[in-house]
């Protein structure tokens, strides 16, 4: 049993939310639900 | 020690090859199961031994949780944590909502020529130092986020203006808030100089899009008099690339496909990845043309190239999945991951600290209806208090307050959190779904045969086309 993306608590951020889910990409008006880091 | 028993967001899927796939929508969690463990853990998941091994880690990744573990009620606190959290302050800036371009596929809602006034950026600028300065008072340990993405119609319009608001911006810092400046732009007037200025001013992310290589992309991305637009952007693009690398920023560029102009797409993914592959500071995505309502019929002329939901949904998957190839993006990348995460929520429209600040200080919660008076949502009065119209009002109600049962009740939710609430609203009731159930196990499918790949090869360009 392989571990491939472990759990993530999301409320465990920095100083920022945008762990997220709306990288640049919202701007287009559809959320892709994706971020690039 | 409380019983364990199954979590509500699993998905357990067979593969091929008589292995297995669990993932958890509330934790993002993926575990890949040997054909020879399959049948002691799916035992194991229905009926847990607490001193297991096993049972501990599918603990730990959120596949078994407590028997009187209230998972809904967790995820209704995120939402509400991230909803009111009024440290992270989002502003969608448009300084120019005029345009150089006339792309037919252009989703502003309607367009109005203006420029920002000045009382704009005052009126802005009070609102984020009033609430600066009061979370200081109320917790001077923690720092504001100030997230200020420059948008428009095309910002660089309004360059001097820009550059002028984030120098005054930075007198904040001195009360705990940190800055991070964003600009979604067409490139055409993002020369080095230019891109040098901003940089120093703390605006270090990009984006640019091109509709794949000149050929298609000066078809649609063109000057308002026609003319071409590509080659223009394209040597903006290589000269930025040519500083040094201490000079930090992370530029993306963005693909608009149509049905008709996939492989174009193919072919700026080649000329990305020979000019710019080895830069770290750059990337590449695709996403599909959306024929959002507006107040012009520009978009006829490739409406009838426009994908359809799922078939745009597939090609962006197919792109993305050369792109990580060719690139050797590892598929933790969030961009690139076929497989959804956990969201506080579908889309910053629904924060309270979010805002898209048009260019006479109308307030839009919503980035598609920008522009339209009769749309907006409020205004950024000159003293900088935000001032919600009775639409703004009832906008903010939140999603746990709209009653909707079959979204929370959804095995879909922690990754989907009621959708589009635009989508959501004009439905009167029905969901607004963008992933099905089928879409998250072909997912999976997708990600353990990517993972198995990456363990067997070094992924080359030469190897793959996945087309």
């Amino acid at each position: 049993m392989t571990v491939l993306r472990a759990a993530r608590d999301i409320r465990n951020r920095k100083d920022d939310w945008e762990c997220g889910w709306y990288g640049l990409c919202c701007l287009s008006g559809f959320c892709c639900k994706h971020e690039f880091t | 020690m409380t019983p364990l028993t199954q979590s509500r967001y699993n998905f357990v899927e067979r593969l091929s090859n008589n292995s297995l796939a669990l993932y958890n929508t509330r934790t993002g969690s993926l575990i890949h199961v040997e054909p020879n463990e399959v049948k002691k853990v799916l035992s194991l998941l229905s009926d847990p031994v607490p001193e297991d091994p096993m049972v501990v880690t599918l603990e730990k990744e959120g596949f078994l949780v407590p028997y009187d573990c209230d998972e809904l009620e967790i995820v209704k606190q995120w939402y509400y944590e991230w909803r009111d959290d009024r440290y992270l302050i989002h502003l969608t800036m448009l300084p120019a909502e005029a345009c150089n371009f006339g792309c037919p596929y252009c989703f502003q809602f309607n367009r109005r020529n203006l420029l920002m006034k000045p009382s704009v950026y005052d009126g802005v600028f009070k609102y984020l130092e009033n609430l600066v300065k009061e979370n200081k008072r109320t917790d001077d340990n923690r720092s504001t986020m100030i997230k200020i993405s420059w948008f428009g119609g095309e910002p660089t319009l309004a360059f001097d203006n820009i550059v002028a608001f984030h120098k005054k911006l930075k007198s904040l810092e001195d009360y705990g808030a940190k800055i991070r400046g964003i600009m979604v732009t067409n490139g055409y007037l993002l020369t080095v100089d230019k891109f040098l200025k901003l940089t120093s001013v703390g605006i270090k992310e990009f984006q640019v899009t091109l509709d794949g290589d000149a050929e298609n992309h000066d078809k649609l991305r063109r000057l308002k008099n026609g003319k071409p637009t590509f080659q223009t952007i394209y040597d903006n693009l290589l000269q930025i690339s040519q500083l040094q690398q201490d000079v930090e920023f992370r530029f993306s560029i963005r693909g608009n496909f149509l049905r008709t102009s996939i492989d174009s797409m193919h072919r700026l993914l080649e000329m990305f990845h020979s000019d710019f592959g080895d830069d770290p500071r750059f990337e590449i995505y695709f996403r599909p043309v959306y024929n959002f309502e507006t107040t012009r019929d520009d978009i006829d002329e490739v409406s009838s190239e426009i994908c359809g939901y799922q078939e745009g949904l597939q090609l962006q998957l197919a792109l993305a999945l050369k792109t990580m190839r060719m690139q050797r993006i590892n598929s933790t990348v969030r961009m690139f991951d076929p497989l959804p995460r956990p969201t506080p929520s579908w889309c910053p429209a629904e924060r309270n600290y979010a805002f898209i600040v048009g260019a006479d200080g109308l307030l839009f919660l919503c980035d598609t209806w920008v522009g339209d008076e009769g749309l907006a949502h409020g205004r950024v009065s000159e003293d900088g208090r935000i001032l919600l119209n009775e639409d703004g009002k009832k906008w903010r109600v939140s999603f746990f307050e709209e009653n909707r049962k079959r979204c929370y009740e959804c095995k879909l939710l922690p990754v989907c959190m009621g959708g589009c609430k635009r989508e959501r609203l004009s439905r009167l009731g029905r969901p607004a779904c963008y992933w099905s159930e089928e879409d998250i196990r072909s997912a999976m499918h997708r990600v353990i045969e990517l993972n198995t790949l990456n363990d067997k090869a070094e992924p080359s360009q030469k190897s793959v086309d996945i087309r």
